[in-house]
């Protein structure tokens, strides 16, 4: 357990001190500043525009870090030959996998909760501009939805992460990113394409979209963006079964990158 | 301590997964408290042997057993020490924040491990450089930093492949002192090199691998006696009368600033004096030509060249 979590620490410590990741924050941050310029438009709309095109910046941009750090995580290492200096010692595959993953998912943690968090302090000064207007058109304030919503997104990134990591361990960069945003694709569009499937007659591509659809996360689960901007039922039960749904995908993208990586020698 | 009894490694190469066989069959053991010189010419197999006992890359065939123990067991590597070839680490650690993760992974807990990396950091002369990133430091910095980092679990059995490369006659020195302490403390040595002054004057014995095969193992100096020395001879004396009187097949002639230069070897040796005293001639110098390293892998390599 130890080694995990020193293998996990120096992965926050690479990711931190990786300066392409703060350039991606700097753009996160400038496109929720940007949403308050957008949002002169009028005085009622000002809210549902800064939550929305900030929701979706976090969104947009822990996506790419997720994708991009992740498809580096054990690639990097075996290009660089730094995986000489860790199976040198008494570490085991499981332990260097898992600690690069929960490495890469706590940066991913701070990064998300950092970006709500000004996006929240923006939001809120908004609120306190228009307060009356807010009240009146969507009926209320709706913090707990809005936390909710950026909570849902970190379930989003990890899974991503996940993703990422299957394939960092057999294939290149450029490989491993394209099939984690084709994955991510097909997960973001999960229901269009069960509807595909139900309403063809191609028995092929039917098979094809079960499969896909049964298969590939149904990444739809995270998004919250509606209810942190218009307001909607945010249940217990609603953030248990979406953090199990998120925690067993982990689980399972964990064990198979486990046992691709068991099966990998350094040459 | 070591022994590799048989080991055989195919390296798949190309789009198809053509096998190629790196390791033919490579045998040889290293004694407790010895230091083992594991020479050879690039590409001979020196590396992925070592790649093999850490279990790196599975072999074929042929096993390996490290203290009377498989080397799959993964906590027999808390006794290990390693040093990889032109080794690359993190570069946005600092020395110091490397031996510290390297240490925590050997599970050196505090308060032994901060004293202990002060002291390797002082023993490899990086104190200076600790807190320095690595992306800054130069090859032979690396170098150090990377014996510092074999050293930070105390081991019983170091691996060092090419411990010596990138560093100045200075680093050498250092580095070779290292080494002997270690052994004053008891600790085995499996070093590799492909330059013979490196290994000379570290090992207890050595073993030879070419073409993927270790040709022969023993004490450096016996391995040596078997093989034949050149001379070179600086003469002044009448080009046209020696070229009369000597076999240019097996004696080399060359002219450099007015003085003729002969090359000969042991067996052409007294003929050769005899002959030059007859025709007066004036021996300036004579000198045993270094048997070189390159000498003994030519040799072997004619030999193996069946394998």
């Amino acid at each position: 357990m130890n080694r995990i979590l020193v293998i996990a620490q120096n992965t926050f410590k690479e990711a931190v001190r990786d300066r392409i990741l703060y350039s991606l924050i700097l753009f996160a941050i400038l496109m929720i500043i940007s949403s308050l310029v957008f949002s002169t438009i009028s005085a009622e709309q000002y809210n549902k525009i800064v939550k929305d095109i900030g929701l979706t910046a976090i969104s947009l941009f822990g996506i790419m870090i997720s994708i991009f750090l992740g498809m580096s995580l054990v690639h990097k290492e075996i290009e660089k030959r730094t995986v000489f200096n860790i199976f040198s010692k008494p570490v085991r595959r499981f332990e260097f996998i898992t600690g690069k993953y929960l490495g890469l998912s706590f940066t991913l943690f701070v990064i998300t909760f950092a970006m709500g968090l000004i996006l929240f302090l923006i939001v809120l000064y908004v609120e306190l501009q228009h307060g009356r207007f807010i009240e009146y058109y969507y009926g209320g304030h709706y913090f707990l939805e809005f936390f909710s919503a950026i909570y849902f997104e970190f379930l989003e990134f990890i899974v991503v992460i996940g993703i990422a990591l299957i394939f960092s361990s057999f294939t290149t960069p450029v490989l491993a990113v394209l099939m984690t945003f084709l994955m991510f694709a097909a997960g973001r569009f999960s229901s269009d394409i069960k509807l595909l499937g139900e309403n063809t007659n191609n028995l092929l591509v039917k098979i094809i979209t079960e499969f896909i659809y049964r298969v590939i996360p149904n990444l739809e689960k995270f998004d919250l963006r509606s209810e942190a901007v218009y307001g909607g039922k945010i249940t217990f039960n609603l953030i248990f079964y979406t953090t199990a749904y998120s925690l067993i995908y982990v689980f399972i993208l964990l064990i198979l990158s486990i046992t691709i990586f068991e099966k990998r020698e350094f040459k | 301590m070591l022994n590799v009894d048989n080991l055989i490694i195919d390296y798949s190469t190309g789009f198809l997964g053509k096998k190629s066989r790196v390791l033919k069959g490579v045998n040889f053991s290293v004694n407790d408290g010895e230091i083992f010189g594991f020479i050879g010419p690039n590409g001979a197999g020196k590396t992925t042997t070592f790649k093999s006992i850490l279990g790196f890359i599975t072999q074929v065939s042929g096993s390996i057993s490290i203290f009377g123990k498989s080397n799959s067991d993964v906590e027999l590597k808390s006794k290990i020490g390693y040093l990889p070839e032109s080794p690359y680490f993190y570069d946005y650690l600092t020395g110091n924040e490397l031996l510290q993760y390297m240490a925590k992974l050997h599970g050196v807990e505090q308060p032994i491990l901060s004293k202990r990396i002060e002291d390797l950091l002082h023993k490899v002369g990086m104190s200076h450089a600790k807190d320095v990133q690595l992306r800054k430091y130069s090859k032979g910095m690396l170098q150090r930093i990377g014996i510092a980092q074999a050293l930070v679990n105390d081991p019983d059995f170091l691996i060092l492949d090419e411990p010596m490369s990138g560093l100045d006659p200075r680093g050498r020195r250092e580095i070779h002192e290292l080494i002997l302490e270690q052994k004053k403390r008891g600790k085995t040595i499996l070093l590799s090199s492909h330059i013979l002054s490196d290994i000379e004057s570290l090992c207890d014995r050595v073993g030879v691998i070419i073409n993927g095969v270790v040709v022969k193992t023993g004490i450096l100096a016996d391995l040596f006696r078997e093989i034949k020395t050149d001379y070179e001879m600086l003469l002044n004396c009448d080009k046209q009368t020696l070229l009369n009187n000597i076999d240019s097949n097996t004696v080399s002639i060359d002219e450099r600033a007015g003085f003729l230069i002969l090359r000969f070897d042991e067996s052409d040796k007294s003929h050769l004096l005899k002959l030059l005293l007859d025709l007066n001639a004036e021996i300036v110098s004579m000198y045993p030509l270094r048997k070189s390293l390159e000498g003994l892998f030519i040799e072997e390599s004619e030999k193996t060249n069946n394998y």
